[in-house]
C-alpha cells in the first residue's frame, strides 16, 4: 500500500511537556521535576519522551563508503583549487600567514577574482603551449610529415595519453594547454577536480572522463548537440559550460558537462548519454 | 556556545585546525574524516534519505573547506560544522521540493521567523498492512515533523548538543530551542513510543 503520510500535528507549548522534556535532558529545575513526579500523566509522558529521545539518538545506517570517499575527494579538490588560485594571485611573492583556502563562500571578492585568475592562468598555459609548439616546429622545419595544423591541434584529444601517430609533442602540449584552459576556466583547479567529478557521479564512470577539446566548434556533432541540450534537461537556469569531458558512464557512452549555476554549490555537473542527450546524472558541486 | 581562550588551548582539534590553516592537506583530510560520519548522520536524519544526505553532506564538506578561513574559533569547530551541515540539508530539502513542485516557495530558514516555512515533507511510504500499525521508523516519523522542530530534536538527541549550541546553530534563542525540542518530541511520541497511548497529543495543536 502506498500512501502520503500527513504532517504531524505539533502541540502547543505545555508546561508539563516542557518540564518532562527538560527532565529527559537533565536540565529541569526542581520545580519542574516535582511537577512531573506529582502527576501520573507526567510519569507516563517521561517514559514516552525518553523513548523518543533514544529512538532519534540511535545511530542510523552508515554512509556508503563510495559516496563518503567521493564527498571527501570533492572537498579536497576544493581545497586544491583554492590553493592553486591563491598561488596564482600572488606570483613570485612569499606567502606569510596567507590563508590557503578560498575566500568565504559567496564573498564578493571571490566572485570578482575567480574569472580573472582563470583567464590569467589560461593565458599563461596557452603561451607556454605556443612556445613549445614554435620550438618544435622550428626544430622540425623541412619535415612535412611531422607538422600539424591548428585544426589538428584543436581536434586532438587532450588526455595525457595524447600523442597518437602523426601528432608532434608540441601539438600534444598545445592540446593539453587548451584542455587545461577549459578545465581551469576560472573555476576548476586541476586534475583532482576531474577525478572528483568522476567520483561524484557515483563512481559510475567506467574510467575517469577525458576532457574534450577546448573549442566547441571542433566537437563531434553529438557532443555539440548535448552541450546545447544540457540546460534544457534540468529545471534550473545554468550559465555557460565550464568543462566538458567524454567517458563511458555505467557502460553508456556519455558526455559530462559542468555549468556555472546560481546558488550554492556554484556548479552543476550533468552527465548525458551521447546517443540522445538524455540525462544520466545531475550533481551540484 | 562561545569558546574561551583557555578551552581553545585545551582543544586537541585546535592543533589540527592550525595545521589546516597553514596549508596542511593531510590535516584537512584528517579533520574532515573525523567529522564526516557525524555530519552525514545529521544530514541523513534531516533529509530522510541516503541520496539527499550524500548531496547535503558533500556540499557541507565543500562549504566547510571554503569557509574555514573565516572560522574564528568563537564556537567549537564541531558546532560550526554542524551549522553548515544543517544549512546544507535545508538547501537540499528546498531543492527537493522545487524538483517536486517548481511552484512552491522555498525561502525559509530554520529560525522559522522569515518566509514561508518548508513544512513537513510529504512522504511516500510503502507499508505492509499487518505491520503498518506497529512499525514506524524514525526517519519517516522525522520527515513528518516540520524542519525547524526536526532540526532541534536531531541536534539534541542525535548530536548531544546543549540548548545553547543548538540555539547558535539555528539562530534562535535558547528558550525557543527548549520549546521546539519539547513540542517536537511530544509530536513524535505517538509514533516512536509504541504502546504508550498516553503520549498522544491531546491539547490544541498548531499546524506550522
Amino acid at each position: 500500500m502506498t500512501s502520503f503520510e500527513p504532517p504531524l500535528p505539533v502541540p502547543e507549548d505545555d508546561s508539563l511537556d516542557a518540564a518532562t522534556s527538560a527532565l529527559v535532558d537533565g536540565v529541569a529545575t526542581p520545580e519542574e521535576a516535582a511537577l512531573v513526579a506529582a502527576s501520573p500523566q507526567g510519569v507516563a509522558r517521561l517514559a514516552g519522551l525518553r523513548a523518543v529521545s533514544e529512538a532519534v539518538g540511535r545511530p542510523g545506517p552508515a554512509q556508503d563508503p563510495t559516496a563518503a570517499a567521493s564527498a571527501l575527494a570533492a572537498a579536497l579538490a576544493a581545497f586544491d583549487a583554492a590553493e592553486t588560485a591563491e598561488t596564482a594571485e600572488t606570483p613570485g611573492e612569499e606567502r606569510e600567514d596567507a590563508p590557503v583556502l578560498a575566500p568565504r563562500v559567496g564573498s564578493p571578492s571571490s566572485v570578482r577574482w575567480l574569472p580573472r585568475l582563470g583567464a590569467v592562468a589560461a593565458a599563461l598555459v596557452l603561451l607556454v603551449g605556443l612556445a613549445v609548439l614554435t620550438v618544435d616546429l622550428l626544430g622540425r622545419a623541412g619535415d612535412p610529415g611531422t607538422t600539424t595544423t591548428s585544426g589538428d591541434v584543436a581536434a586532438a584529444p587532450p588526455s595525457p595519453a595524447a600523442g597518437r601517430p602523426g601528432q608532434t609533442e608540441g601539438a600534444t602540449a598545445m592540446a593539453r594547454a587548451e584542455a587545461a584552459a577549459v578545465i581551469d576556466g576560472g573555476a576548476f583547479g586541476n586534475e583532482t577536480a576531474v577525478e572528483a567529478i568522476a567520483l561524484r557521479a557515483g563512481a559510475a564512470f567506467d574510467s575517469p572522463p577525458v576532457p574534450s577539446p577546448a573549442a566547441a566548434t571542433t566537437l563531434p556533432a553529438d557532443l555539440q548537440r548535448c552541450l546545447e541540450a544540457g540546460p534544457s534537461t534540468v529545471s534550473e537556469k545554468v550559465g555557460a559550460p565550464l568543462y566538458q569531458a567524454e567517458g563511458t558512464f555505467q557502460g553508456i557512452p556519455a558526455v559530462a558537462i559542468a555549468y556555472q549555476r546560481d546558488g550554492d554549490p556554484p556548479r552543476l555537473l550533468l552527465v548525458l548519454a551521447r546517443s540522445d542527450c538524455s540525462l544520466l546524472e545531475r550533481t551540484p558541486f | 556556545m562561545n569558546v574561551t581562550g583557555e578551552q581553545r588551548a585545551a582543544d586537541p582539534e585546535e592543533a589540527t585546525l592550525a595545521a589546516v590553516r597553514s596549508g596542511d592537506r593531510r590535516a584537512l583530510d584528517d579533520l574532515l574524516r573525523r567529522h564526516q560520519p557525524r555530519l552525514w548522520a545529521v544530514c541523513r536524519r534531516l533529509t530522510g534519505s541516503d541520496a539527499d544526505a550524500d548531496d547535503a553532506a558533500q556540499n557541507a564538506l565543500i562549504a566547510i573547506v571554503r569557509a574555514l578561513p573565516s572560522f574564528d574559533g568563537r564556537s567549537r569547530f564541531g558546532t560550526w560544522a554542524y551549522r553548515i551541515a544543517v544549512n546544507a540539508s535545508l538547501d537540499e530539502l528546498r531543492r527537493r521540493r522545487r524538483r517536486a513542485d517548481p511552484g512552491l516557495p522555498g525561502d525559509a530558514d530554520l529560525s522559522g521567523s522569515s518566509g514561508e516555512p518548508l513544512g513537513p515533507e510529504p512522504v511516500a511510504t510503502t507499508l505492509e498492512p499487518e505491520s503498518a500499525a506497529l512499525t514506524v521508523d524514525v526517519d519517516s516519523a522525522l520527515r513528518r515533523l516540520p524542519p525547524e522542530f526536526r532540526a532541534a530534536v536531531v541536534l539534541r538527541d542525535l548530536c548531544g548538543l546543549d540548548y545553547a549550541e543548538i540555539a547558535e546553530i539555528l539562530g534562535v534563542p535558547a528558550g525557543t530551542v527548549r520549546s521546539r525540542i519539547s513540542r517536537g518530541r511530544s509530536a513524535l511520541a505517538p509514533l516512536l513510543s509504541a504502546g504508550n497511548s498516553d503520549n498522544a497529543p491531546r491539547r490544541p495543536t498548531s499546524r506550522p
